[in-house]
């Protein structure tokens, strides 16, 4: 009967606008979490980043056709410098080529391996794993290697299975003794290799950049260390002026970090979509807290007669709570059916793409604990409200 | 059998007559050193309009502190009470039907009253309606309280009054609208739960005085 009475002030068309203005907020912010979620899963596959590989990129000076041993395609410490001072760069550092020959063997089961290779100094700070060693002591002469974890995939799907050779897995391939010949300047020296990761990141086969330098000083016919490369790490990889840097300083990027870069802004764009959700929902919890102000204003006669007449101000603050709740509730089923089917309608075509898309729940508890605290919110405002009657009804009390 | 003090107030003064305690010096309740109701006894306050009967009533039940001096109610002042022991005493003490009468328009007599007594669980409905018979409404229980006169109004909110327990049941001005038969079936009434209940009643009047069989009159 209390509940009919106070029902009687409510207004629909205030209650029709929070309702319509919450739902929409809730969706946008559901759908925007859900999408950015889904383009950048947790999982080991589709458009993942979990490294944050979108914020380095390699670059070097645009290749020329040419036949001589030095291209003249060196990068200088000036132009690094350069690009840190860059607003996009956070900080760079070179790639120390090695200037000398090298030849890995490798011995499976019997089966005999070798080839040629060449090794990047790399250092520590811009590794995407995290080898126990990554330095180079002539004394203990073994040498850290990390590959590309393309190369590994290459092997694996590609060479193995038509030279009837074993397939690898990471851990198997860290366990087999490299022998890395070193020559030139005259002198040849053999050591121990052991590769100690895969990178996702860097597509070089990366060693310590202090054995680069110690190799280049010993068996370079130059004896300096030239730098080709020069790998950044990005402060904002979003940025469009990346691309007009690099093309008019003639540089590109080793990687095609093109769609890593797109997702990192794919990314962007779905937080700031879900940012304007959230606004949304707050400025509907503005509205709700401005609609139960003037409904308690409204209801304040009755407000206080009821109290006049026994009622304990909690008993009607539990009431409004009750309804606000109960509105809530319908909102959240409404906005979490229509994430749930408006999410559908992308997550088939990602899959038809061969994408896994994450499940939409945790986005439907999120949007729950954001709808809880909006509540919670609303409870805090019609408490004070209520209160402020029940005082108000007593204006001469101390 | 001897009664004791259920309201008991002490150089009383409400705020606004600060400047004219004069003109009250023939009151016997303002600028009292002590004035004691007592269980289970009848009282009829008589006045002119504007000399503060209305806001008696309210600094009784705790809706006003706009005074001076002091009130205590079953020995607790009350002046200063927190809201659970206010509700409490609303609901357990003190039966206060006010001028206004703070009936809901939009409802009808029965809820009205069921509003109250929901709250309380003071009485049965049989009871509630043989109320409203005894003060002669019982054709009416169903109409909407805006489509009542204000005497038949009256006669709901009395009632309702009536619809818990209390040491204490307090009428401001409760038969101004009534007619002398309908005042003395509402008398018999309230007496008789008066009564029942070892209750100190407190009426205010106007002009148009309660039937009460043998009260204590005082003036303001």
């Amino acid at each position: 009967m209390v509940s009919k009475l106070l029902r009687s002030n409510i207004n629909r068309m205030q209650i029709a606008a929070y309702t319509i203005s919450n739902i929409v907020g809730l969706i946008i912010t559901g759908l925007a979490l859900q999408f950015y979620r889904d383009v950048a899963p947790d999982s080991e596959q589709g458009l993942q980043d979990p490294a944050g590989n979108a914020r380095y990129t390699i670059l070097s000076h645009l290749a020329s056709p040419s036949f001589t041993r030095d291209a003249g395609n060196e990068i200088s410490q000036a132009e690094v410098n350069e690009i840190i001072d860059q607003p996009w760069a956070e900080d760079a550092s070179t790639l120390t080529t090695a200037g000398f020959d090298i030849s890995v063997s490798l011995d499976m089961g019997g089966r005999g391996f070798s080839t040629a290779l060449f090794f990047e100094g790399v250092p520590r700070d811009y590794l995407d794993i995290s080898p126990s060693e990554w330095t180079f002591d002539p004394a203990r002469p073994i040498i850290p290697i990390i590959l590309p974890r393309q190369y590994l995939a290459l092997y694996n799907f590609g060479f193995a299975p038509a030279r009837g050779l074993p397939v690898l897995d990471e851990r198997t391939i860290s366990m087999i003794p490299l022998n890395v010949t070193v020559s030139g300047n005259g002198k040849a020296e053999m050591f121990r290799g052991k590769i100690v990761g895969f990178s996702s990141r860097l597509n070089t086969i990366a060693v310590p950049d202090g054995f680069v330098t110690w190799g280049n000083e010993r068996f370079s016919p130059t004896g300096q260390t030239a730098c080709k490369r020069v790998i950044v790490k990005l402060r904002d990889p979003g940025n469009p002026t990346i691309t007009d840097y690099l093309r008019s300083h003639n540089l590109e990027e080793a990687d095609n970090n093109g769609s890593a870069r797109l997702l990192h802004f794919v990314k962007i764009v779905a937080a700031s979509v879900a940012a304007v959700g959230i606004l949304i929902c707050l400025l509907s919890l503005g509205l709700l807290i401005l609609s139960v102000f003037l409904l308690l204003q409204k209801s304040r006669p009755t407000l206080a007669a009821l109290m006049a007449i026994g009622y304990h101000p909690r008993q009607l603050v539990a009431l409004y709570i009750k309804g606000v709740a109960m509105m809530n509730l319908g909102i959240l089923l409404i906005s979490s059916g229509g994430i749930y089917i408006i999410s559908r309608l992308w997550q088939s075509k990602l899959s038809a793409l061969g994408m896994d898309c994450s499940s939409v729940y945790p986005t439907i508890i999120s949007i729950t604990l954001l709808l809880i605290t909006l509540t919670m919110l609303s409870a805090i405002s019609i408490r004070h409200n209520v209160m402020d009657i029940w005082a108000k009804k007593r204006p001469y009390s101390a | 059998m001897s009664h004791h003090p259920t309201i008991t107030l002490r150089n009383l003064l409400p705020a606004v007559f600060a400047d004219e305690r004069q003109c009250h010096a023939d009151s016997d309740i303002w600028l009292r050193d002590t004035v004691e109701f007592m269980q289970s006894t009848h009282y009829l306050i008589k006045a002119a309009s504007g000399k503060g009967k209305s806001s008696l009533c309210a600094y009784l039940y705790g809706d006003r502190t706009d005074y001076t001096g002091n009130i205590t109610v079953n020995g607790i002042d009350v002046s200063n009470l927190s809201t659970d022991r206010l509700v409490d005493l609303r609901r357990k003490h003190i039966a206060y039907l006010p001028q206004d009468l703070g009936l809901f328009p939009t409802l009808t007599a029965l809820e009205n009253i069921r509003l109250k007594n929901n709250l309380t669980s003071h009485k049965t409905d049989d009871e509630i309606l043989g109320m409203l018979d005894t003060v002669g409404m019982a054709g009416l229980v169903d109409r909407p309280v805006a489509k009542l006169s204000l005497g038949q109004q009256q006669r709901v909110a009395i009632v309702r009054a009536m619809c818990q327990p209390f040491d204490i049941l307090l009428l401001d001005e409760p038969v101004s609208h009534l007619d002398s038969n309908a005042n003395l079936a509402v008398s018999r009434l309230i007496e008789k739960e008066a009564s029942a209940n070892n209750a100190t009643l407190i009426v205010t009047s106007v002009g148009n005085d309660l039937a009460l069989s043998r009260p204590v009159i005082m003036q303001l």
